[in-house]
């Protein structure tokens, strides 16, 4: 059972960018062993995906290059093959699936059709035949009414059900490794666990080597056989998975075993003066999605429906639900940057009605920090611009108290004061983060909406944020309202949380009780799909 | 704090200097430009200096009576009348430009009838006027530049203004622009410009203004684009939560990337109204009777077929100057084009 499938030899990967070249993974080596699983786990950047893709040969040559190694198939140095015998090789021996399963769907075309293309290809049969062949391959990835789905565009399905299609595509042709690249990383949880279980399953029916790329551990945990860890273009430690989990030896290793989200929300003693900062009642967002042709709404579509709640000063609300649960366009509502109906009551004051001068003087109490670090900071302004935007509107200091709190901020988020002058782009994401936290800590506001901040970062990013998110609640009192898709991540910080679904909340309560004795069966999958994985 | 480039400018300017072409059709047309801005100094009927009886005189810079030099008239000298240069030579000398005719110099002691053939007086010959054309070129040369220059820089202004509200505020407000600025462009500009030409009389700024009216709508659909994509960017989300005014964040935070297409087209708007106003002049529509223009000197090209001096010199220049410029805007718009850098 363990001969080797594919043999990776000291491959190094490097771009050249006009004159300079970039060495991305130096001297990496590693075996697929026939119908195992290796997973080579790293955070973003440590150049598992180039490897990856340079083993399809999918890299941008000649921009990219090769200074040493191989890549042994059957025999075969896969890296001297020409394009024309490296075809048949994509497809029919190494299938591959990819993270993002829209983009990597034509839109304009009916899945069946994009199954039966790869056959045809591949097998030379007549479309006729392919078309039983494509039913049998849907029936086999768990696709329900195969002969409904085969007409369907990309865009009727579900995300989950997309990635079904593109591992339907990539075993066709039955190759007998397939790589998938981050193949749950889009999905949403409790979607990801029943793709994994798929690819399991598969795995075993057709003795398949699965070279699996992903920076879950938890993924990892549940699939692998053995693990290869990647850090900055190198593989770090290598070994069965069981081991690897056991006794990592590599330091880094360690951290990423470790670095899941701990602790709890600050305590009782701590807290603010437990008044309601923060009420909000029958709160409703929709978009018209037709009008006629005098332009009255037809057909609406509710993002946000009747949604109630309250915030207390130096508390944290946790607002848990999927992608499209509408829990972004709450904050945005709550922000008052999209419209809608309800009403929002900060502290003591109704901001739903307020007109927009009256409301621009007060934003520097409610403070936002988004999900996407690279898009939040503005790429043309030095980090010193961007955090002092807020303040020369807010505040008439002069140049040296401004000066003055920014050092004090940027200092109390962890970052150098040398970082001041340069441009975001120069920073890491987590870096980024801190910036944007900053940006909306020097108003000292009274409530920082958290949208997804930290679900763009690595897991031992998101633990130091969260520290940092933490400490700042216990010395300025802070409130907040943390929204985000990850349970563990809530847990570390809310005192209550709402969870929700299809733009309505289901749920709702102390943060211990929602997580411990959950009521909707939503939230059992929830929870079940983020702990158990 | 200083205003350094930042690293994507910079990038973008290395960009810009690497591709030859460019920067020599950029260095050509300054080195054209600057010569053309100084055309009094360069093609004048009046001398440079004038040194007489000891005192030295500048008639480019002033206008000094005849009676300055011992003439009779109290009327500002004419110096291509021989009298005048026989009474200054008397007691001087006169330095002459290096083309010592202005494009309005109607030269009388031609040897042959206008429009004559290039001789070494009149390098490229002289219209069916009597004129130099090189004197005319240079002239017409600085008006088509400047004429061009003002207009897109008036109507980017325009245009980016206008396409910055549409965009950032969407709605109705896109809607009712969107649709003003269709009815605009389906008026004729050509017959607007007939007819104006038989109620006024025209000028340089009275035809800046007309064609403005109509070229500010040439930006406007790439910079409301820029802005309704931009408006929906997080960091302008944020900026909006930090309580940041509409104008600041517009100015601040989208411009920059609306700047992008407006710099990559602006080169194209310019060779744009040239060739406008070139044709404009060629119908007779454009700048009044008399002033140089390359249009005009196209027109006469047609009109004295037996002359070819004429329509080559109108063809070449033209030629020349458009060539450089749209060298020019190539090498702008492929620094700005990110893909072409990374290669």
């Amino acid at each position: 059972m363990s001969e080797v499938a594919l043999d990776v030899v000291d491959l190094s990967t490097g771009f050249k960018q006009g004159t300079t070249a970039t060495e991305v993974v130096s001297k990496v080596s590693f075996s697929l062993k026939g119908g195992r699983t290796l997973a080579l786990v790293g955070e973003s950047g440590s150049g598992k995906s180039v490897t990856a893709h340079a083993i399809m040969k999918l890299l941008p040559y000649p921009m990219a290059y090769h200074s040493s190694g191989q890549i042994i198939l059957n025999g075969r140095d896969l890296l001297k093959l020409s394009e024309s015998k490296m075809r048949p090789i994509r497809g029919n021996t190494i299938g591959m699936i990819f993270q993002e399963p829209m983009t990597a769907l034509n839109p304009l075309h009916r899945i069946g059709k994009q199954i039966s293309e790869v056959v045809c290809q591949h097998q030379g049969i007549s479309k006729r035949q392919a078309h039983s062949k494509v039913l049998e391959l849907l029936g086999q990835v768990k696709i329900q009414n195969p002969e409904q789905r085969i007409s369907s565009y990309p865009h009727e399905l579900s995300g989950g059900q997309r990635q079904r299609v593109m591992i339907a595509i990539a075993l066709a042709n039955e190759p007998k490794i397939l790589i998938a690249d981050e193949p749950t990383t889009a999905l949403d949880v409790t979607v990801q666990r029943e793709v994994l279980e798929l690819l399991k399953d598969l795995q075993q029916q057709r003795n398949l080597s699965l070279l699996l790329i992903t920076h879950d551990l938890g993924v990892v945990k549940y699939m692998a056989h053995d693990v290869a860890v990647m850090q900055q273009g190198k593989i770090v430690e290598a070994g069965p998975a069981a081991e690897i989990f056991d006794s990592p030896k590599h330091p880094y290793t360690r951290q990423l075993i470790e670095s899941t989200p701990k602790g709890d929300a600050v305590n009782g003693a701590e807290r603010g003066d437990g008044k309601p900062l923060l009420q909000v009642d029958n709160l409703s967002v929709s978009f018209t999605t037709k009008t006629s042709v005098f332009g009255r709404s037809l057909a609406e579509f509710h993002a946000l429906k009747n949604s109630s709640f309250s915030l207390r000063g130096g508390e944290t609300l946790g607002i848990v639900g999927e992608s499209g649960s509408g829990k972004s366009t709450l904050a945005l509502a709550v922000l008052r940057l999209i419209k809608s109906s309800g009403k929002i009551v900060f502290d003591g004051i109704d901001i739903s009605t307020l007109p927009e001068r009256q409301l621009r003087a007060m934003r520097d109490k409610i403070q936002v920090v988004f999900q996407d670090p690279f898009a939040s900071l503005s790429p043309r302004m030095t980090v010193r611009e961007i955090i002092k935007e807020g303040l020369t509107i807010h505040t008439n200091l002069g140049l040296s108290e401004q000066e003055r709190l920014l050092l004090k901020t940027i200092d109390e988020v962890g970052l150098d004061a040398s970082s001041l002058d340069r441009y975001p782009h120069e920073f890491s994401g987590g870096q980024r983060q801190r910036i944007a936290i900053a940006r909306a800590l020097i108003l000292e506001p009274k409530l920082i909406i958290l949208d997804e901040p930290t679900s763009a970062l690595d897991r031992a990013v998101q633990v130091q944020v969260i520290d940092l998110l933490r400490d700042l609640q216990k010395k300025r009192r802070l409130s907040y309202l943390f929204i985000s898709h990850d349970l563990k991540v809530i847990k570390a910080l809310s005192h209550n949380v709402i969870v929700m679904k299809d733009g309505e909340i289901v749920e709702e309560g102390s943060a211990r009780s929602v997580m411990e004795t959950p009521r909707e069966s939503y939230t059992k999958a929830l929870i079940a799909a983020s702990f158990e994985t | 704090m200083g205003r350094e480039l930042s690293p994507i400018n910079q990038r973008r300017l290395e960009g810009f200097r690497r591709n030859r072409r460019a920067i020599w059709s950029l260095r050509i047309f300054m080195v054209l430009f600057i010569t053309s801005l100084g055309a009094e100094f360069v093609a004048n009927d009046k001398p440079l200096i004038v040194y007489y009886d000891q005192g030295i005189y500048l008639p480019v810079l002033k206008a000094y009576p005849e009676t300055t030099f011992g003439g009779d008239f109290e009327t500002e000298a004419d110096y291509r009348d021989d009298f005048v240069v026989e009474l200054i030579e008397a007691k001087g000398w006169i330095q002459w430009p290096p083309i010592p005719y202005r494009f309005d110099t109607h030269i009388h002691n031609l040897e042959q009838p206008a429009p004559s053939s290039p001789s070494a007086q009149n390098w490229l010959g002289t219209d069916d006027q009597a004129r130099d054309v090189v004197a005319r070129v240079i002239y017409g040369f600085r008006i088509s530049i400047l004429f061009a220059l003002t207009l897109t820089i008036s109507s980017c202004f325009i245009g980016v203004c206008v396409g910055a509200i549409q965009g950032y505020f969407g709605g109705k407000v896109d809607l009712v622009g969107q649709r003003i600025i269709e009815v605009w462009g389906g008026l004729p500009v050509l017959f607007l410009l007939i007819i104006r030409a038989n109620i006024i009389k025209p000028n340089f700024w009275w035809l800046l203004g007309i064609m403005l009216l109509f070229s500010w709508t040439a930006l406007v659909d790439v910079v409301r684009a820029e802005f309704l994509r931009g408006r929906n960017l997080e960091y302008v989300r944020a900026a909006r939560a930090l309580g940041v005014s509409d104008i600041q964040i517009m100015r601040r935070h989208i411009l920059p990337n609306a700047m992008v297409a407006t710099i990559t087209m602006a080169p194209f708007i310019i060779t744009g109204a040239i060739t406008t106003l070139t044709s404009l002049d060629f119908l007779g529509f454009g700048m009044p009777v008399g002033s140089p223009s390359l249009g005009e000197l196209v027109a006469q090209g047609k009109a004295n077929l037996h002359a070819p001096w004429l329509a080559i010199t109108a063809f070449s220049v033209l030629a020349t100057m458009l060539a450089l410029l749209v060298f020019i805007g190539e090498g702008v718009r492929d620094a700005f084009d990110p893909r072409l850098i990374e290669n």
